[in-house]
């Protein structure tokens, strides 16, 4: 078994709530759940301001950012290109916000099966999919005129 | 009562004001969603409801229920039904369901609709789930896809064409004859994917690698074209950089396929230092890409001043104020210092800066590098910068950074003054984290130096530290130990003629230097107001405050004391309340000791005893008994015997077992396991390089060892059938050629397979029939394939390793590991880290669990790809903790027979 170079995604709010997980590698249910109450412990109990976005975590490494009350977080491969994933975690976010213009958590919550669209247009199999914002933000244009 | 609508429900679980309150709302709309699966069969309604079980599982609750639903809603010819019908499949289903091989059926219908949405999604929801089963049934349709007209569909196809080799490797080459094709293509998105599918392809098969080198023009090209500034797509800059998740995909994937070519290491040459000369690092995307970059350039058999380049980058980075950057670059060096040692060097004082930084885990990579960068030139530099850090470092370093202090002391300290200095240093600062092995060590090179002035400095000195502070565990011990054993010299040298236990050798030769040390006294006596000014409690110690560390700067103060004050401090310490029961045993035996020193005091003999005396009623059931017992040697009776008891100890002659250089860097193995490839001509004097190259030399002496072996093994045999019977097939064996190298270890275990092999053929077929060496090896390495080699059992824990082999990867030795817990107590947080020479290739996977209860045992497999077939030699490193002490440790097996490879 290989494993992919992003294993998960996960969106929580302060509080510990998810409000978005995507597993890329085979995880079971009971240890989905445990993994998002250990990641949150793990990432909320950071420094925000003087630390690293980065953390060790099992054998993988946690890159996280925060926006607002709201962490995301994305489970690599310790090999990987921290930077970049990084980078990559903007680049969903930005493309969330302009699509729901202005993002905010509650956004999230009541149009959390949008949020897996947009994701699914950025990051599929554990890899970049796309990067470019406009063409994704048409691309989800054309999608939700079908709906 | 059902919310009917989504929207209501996540208002109904929003407006809750408790857990409990979320959980009766979920439980009615569950039940709800549950009845109208049964009743109601429409699509709108299942519509609804799957989307409400989304939610409910977003919140974390069982919504098992709604699999076959979400199958159901999928089939549906509606594109907005199916979208969240495969989204619940991806979300509730996981690969090992059997349910998932429903899905197939309409993935495949869906993948051949005329619509390229619905294909689109299909190709999505296989990328997120596809298990092996439906990997193999639906890789035709993605391999057709890979053709579309639409980039979307095609970087779709190409990233799920990634899923389907990852669940099974064997179905790639299809994929690998449109690598170059989707590589060409105009789409960045395109790109990029086929950038990740042949990145995978690589990982897996020689032949795909090989491919992959064809490719490095065409990667160059591109490349090239992304930094060219004239041909900028607007739509894929970020902060000014022109693709950079591309430039970053494709410097990785030149790292795979140039890893070990220099071919393909001198034709990436040009553009990674133009990579690296003209990004501009002020942004986390430019950081990202030099550091991709670097990485890859170190990662390669590439040119020096590249690698030079490459790691001045990382140490420009050290400066750079973003705790990312500098995260990643301390990573990066940890691991590069094994190679580029003397390039690294010069960064030195801004990784010391960094063990100061503000996030702990830079602290940690720092501290960690730092101690990897100590040579036998700058260990005194180096050990002075992490002494300084030492006091108001982190708790959870301590103890490690006390050992590595202790083992780059030792290791590289070459004048005796300056290590003992050292390590009192260590002790008085760190005392609490110094390991009893490293303790002992420290005052066996004391003990065992015949220059008796050093006795004396480190005696004084300790007895100044012990002055200031006993809250400081093992330096209590060892100044208590050096005093009691030293105290004559402890003493001004006008009182030294009272020691009536030296021979009259010593005290001449002391007196001889007597002068000088008086006048070493007189700068050592400067010490001595310390123990004046400071406030002493009742007690005679300070024991409240502890007096800051004595400053790198200032030298260590050293006391020259009276008798009477040495009985007055180890009274002291023996009824301080934070001196431990274990020291305060020694004290005692420390006190008595000075009976001796100052045999002809009987005033110092009389407060001694009546310091014993004190402590005859501890409720300490040892301290009590030494207390009598000492009190007891002490009294007149047993004067004749005394003396012999209390004299000097002779230095100890055990056998000091010396530090291994890998302690200082652990990291190597720890951080990025990162293959760094050097060009053959370049060896550096490093530890892994050194250990590669006497590896192939030693395989190499082995082969011919084991062949000549081999052949007079074969004679003898063939003599020994004519005559003699089997059971003196032993001694003919036995005098193989005793060599000193491991070879001698592997040259009989070898003969003696053959052997083995060769007399069960035997009996079958007549000697003369012996066959081809090639069939014996192969025969025989059957044989030792799925067996169980222990390699470690120590600390309640056995670990076995099981090598064996698919046939349809022959280079790659696949090592099941097994760790029995054969202890009492649990272990957890188990964590085992295997290294392996760089002429193979290591993929160690999860471990089956990190956890393991006394009497269970837990598995992990590792993969290492042998191309070369040298020698399976190991380098592990276990950690684990158990009854809530963490135990590491480091060991190495190469005990595998030879046909192991």
């Amino acid at each position: 078994m290989f494993l992919e170079s992003i294993r998960f995604i996960l969106v929580q709010n302060r509080q510990g709530k998810t409000r978005l997980e995507k597993w890329y590698s085979d995880y079971g249910e009971q240890e989905r759940q445990k993994l998002k109450a250990e990641v949150h412990r793990t990432v909320a109990s950071r420094d925000q301001k003087h630390q690293s976005n980065f953390v060790e975590f099992y054998n993988h490494r946690i890159i996280y950012r925060r926006y607002a009350g709201l962490f995301f977080c994305f489970c690599v491969d310790t090999n990987d290109n921290e930077l970049a994933c990084l980078e990559a975690i903007h680049l969903f976010v930005e493309v969330l916000d302009s699509y729901h213009g202005n993002v905010c958590e509650l956004d999230l919550v009541f149009n959390f099966y949008m949020v897996y669209a947009v994701l699914d247009e950025i990051i599929l199999a554990g890899e970049i999919q796309e990067t470019s914002r406009s063409v994704i933000l048409s691309r989800l244009d054309q999608l939700s005129n079908l709906e | 009562m059902s919310f009917f609508r989504l929207k209501d429900l996540i208002r109904a679980v929003r407006v809750c004001k408790t857990a409990a309150d979320e959980r009766n709302v979920i439980r009615r709309e569950s039940a709800a969603i549950r009845t109208s699966f049964k009743e109601n069969n429409s699509q709108d309604a299942r519509y609804v409801n799957v989307q409400k079980l989304l939610y409910i599982y977003l919140l974390g609750f069982p919504v098992q229920f709604g699999q076959l639903e979400c199958l159901k809603l999928a089939a549906s010819p509606r594109f907005s039904d199916k979208r969240v019908g495969y989204l619940g499949i991806t979300l509730f289903l996981d690969e090992k369901q059997e349910i998932l091989t429903l899905l197939t059926n309409s993935l495949k219908n869906d993948m051949n609709n005329s619509d390229d949405y619905i294909v689109g999604l299909a190709l999505s929801t296989l990328s997120n789930v596809a298990s092996t089963e439906v990997a193999n049934d639906l890789m035709d349709e993605v391999e057709r896809l890979l053709d579309s007209s639409r980039s979307y569909i095609r970087k779709k196809a190409a990233l799920a064409a990634v899923r389907v080799v990852r669940r099974d490797p064997e179905l790639a080459t299809p994929f690998l004859q449109r690598a170059r094709a989707l590589l060409s293509d105009k789409h960045h998105g395109v790109q990029l994917a086929a950038v990740a599918l042949i990145t995978e392809l690589c990982n897996h098969s020689q032949e795909a690698l090989d491919e992959g080198r064809k490719l490095v023009p065409i990667l160059v090209r591109q490349l090239r074209a992304l930094l060219s500034s004239d041909s900028p797509s607007a739509e894929y800059e970020v902060a000014s950089f022109s693709d950079p998740f591309l430039q970053v995909a494709i410097l990785r994937l030149m790292r795979v396929v140039a890893r070990g070519s220099q071919e393909a290491a001198d034709e990436l040459n040009d553009v990674l230092t133009h990579v690296a000369t003209r990004t501009d690092w002020f942004k986390n995307v430019g950081a990202a890409i030099i550091y991709e970059c670097a990485v890859t350039a170190l990662a390669i058999p590439s040119e020096q001043p590249l690698r030079v380049l490459a790691i001045n980058l990382l140490g420009k980075f050290l400066a750079y104020t973003d705790n990312n950057v500098r995260y990643v670059a301390l990573a990066t060096l940890s691991a590069a210092v094994i190679t580029e040692a003397p390039s690294v060097q010069r960064h030195r004082a801004t990784v010391v800066q960094c063990m100061r930084d503000s996030d702990i885990s830079i602290r940690r990579r720092a501290l960690d590098l730092s101690f990897a960068l100590i040579n036998a030139q700058n260990v005194k530099p180096m050990v002075t910068d992490i002494l300084r850090v030492l006091p108001i470092a982190d708790l959870e370093f301590k103890s490690s950074m006390v050992y590595r202090l202790s083992a780059a002391i030792t290791l590289f300290g070459d004048a005796i003054e300056w290590r003992i200095e050292r390590m009192l240093r260590v002790l008085s600062v760190g005392g609490n984290y110094v390991n009893t092995r490293d303790l002992f060590k420290f005052i066996r090179l004391i003990a065992s130096e015949a220059d008796e002035s050093l006795q004396r400095r480190a005696t004084r000195n300790c007895f100044a530290l012990l002055e200031r502070d006993v809250s400081q565990d093992k330096m209590v011990l060892a100044g208590v130990w050096l005093i009691g054993e030293y105290a004559d010299l402890l003493v001004a040298s006008s009182t030294k003629a009272s020691t009536s236990t030296e021979n009259d050798n010593k005290i001449e030769k002391e007196s001889s230097t007597g002068l000088d040390e008086d006048d070493l006294d007189i700068l050592g006596a400067l010490g001595k107001p310390i123990q004046k000014e400071s406030p002493v409690d009742e007690d005679g110690l300070r024991q409240g405050n502890i007096p800051a560390a004595i400053d790198i700067d200032e030298e260590l103060p050293e006391a020259i004391a009276e008798p009477a004050d040495i009985v007055r401090l180890l009274t002291a310490i023996l009824n301080s309340s934070i001196v431990s029961t274990a020291n305060k045993h020694v004290t005692l035996t420390a006190l008595v000791k000075l009976s001796g020193r100052f045999a002809n005091q009987p005033s110092i003999l009389s407060s001694i005893r009546q310091t014993l005396s004190n402590h005859k009623h501890s409720m300490d059931c040892e301290t009590q008994q030494r207390a009598t017992e000492f009190d007891k040697l002490l009294s007149n009776e047993l004067d004749s015997v005394r003396t012999g008891v209390v004299e000097r100890m002779p230095a100890p002659e055990y056998a000091d077992v010396p530090y291994e250089e890998y302690v200082l860097n652990p990291t190597a193995m720890r951080m990025k396991a990162l293959t760094i490839i050097k060009r053959p001509a370049i060896q550096p004097a490093d530890l892994i390089g050194d250990e590669a190259a006497s590896a192939a030399n030693a395989e190499a002496a082995a082969q011919k060892a084991a062949e000549a072996n081999k052949q007079s093994v074969m004679s003898d045999l063939l003599n020994l059938m004519d005559e003699a019977p089997a059971t003196s097939t032993v001694s003919t064996l036995s005098p193989s050629p005793s060599t000193t190298s491991p070879v001698a270890q592997q040259a009989p275990l070898q003969s003696a397979n053959t052997l083995a092999d060769l007399l069960g053929g035997a009996s079958i077929s007549p000697p003369t029939n012996v066959s081809p060496a090639a069939e014996t090896t192969a025969a025989f390495s059957s044989a030792d394939f799925g067996k169980e080699y222990e390699v470690y059992n120590s600390n309640g824990i056995r670990i076995t390793l099981t090598p064996s082999k698919k046939p349809k990867a022959p280079a790659v030795v696949e090592l099941l590991a097994t760790f029995y817990n054969e202890g009492e107590v649990a272990i957890s947080e188990l964590n085992f880290l295997v290294a392996v020479p760089k002429s193979q290739k290591l993929q160690i996977l999860p471990p089956s669990g990190q956890h393991v209860s006394a009497g269970s045992s837990v598995t992990q497999h590792i993969k290492i790809a042998n191309p070369s077939k040298t020698h399976l030699r190991l380098r592990m490193k276990l950690s684990f903790m158990a009854d809530g002490q963490n135990n590491e440790s480091m060991f190495d097996y190469s005990g595998f027979p030879s046909t192991v490879v």
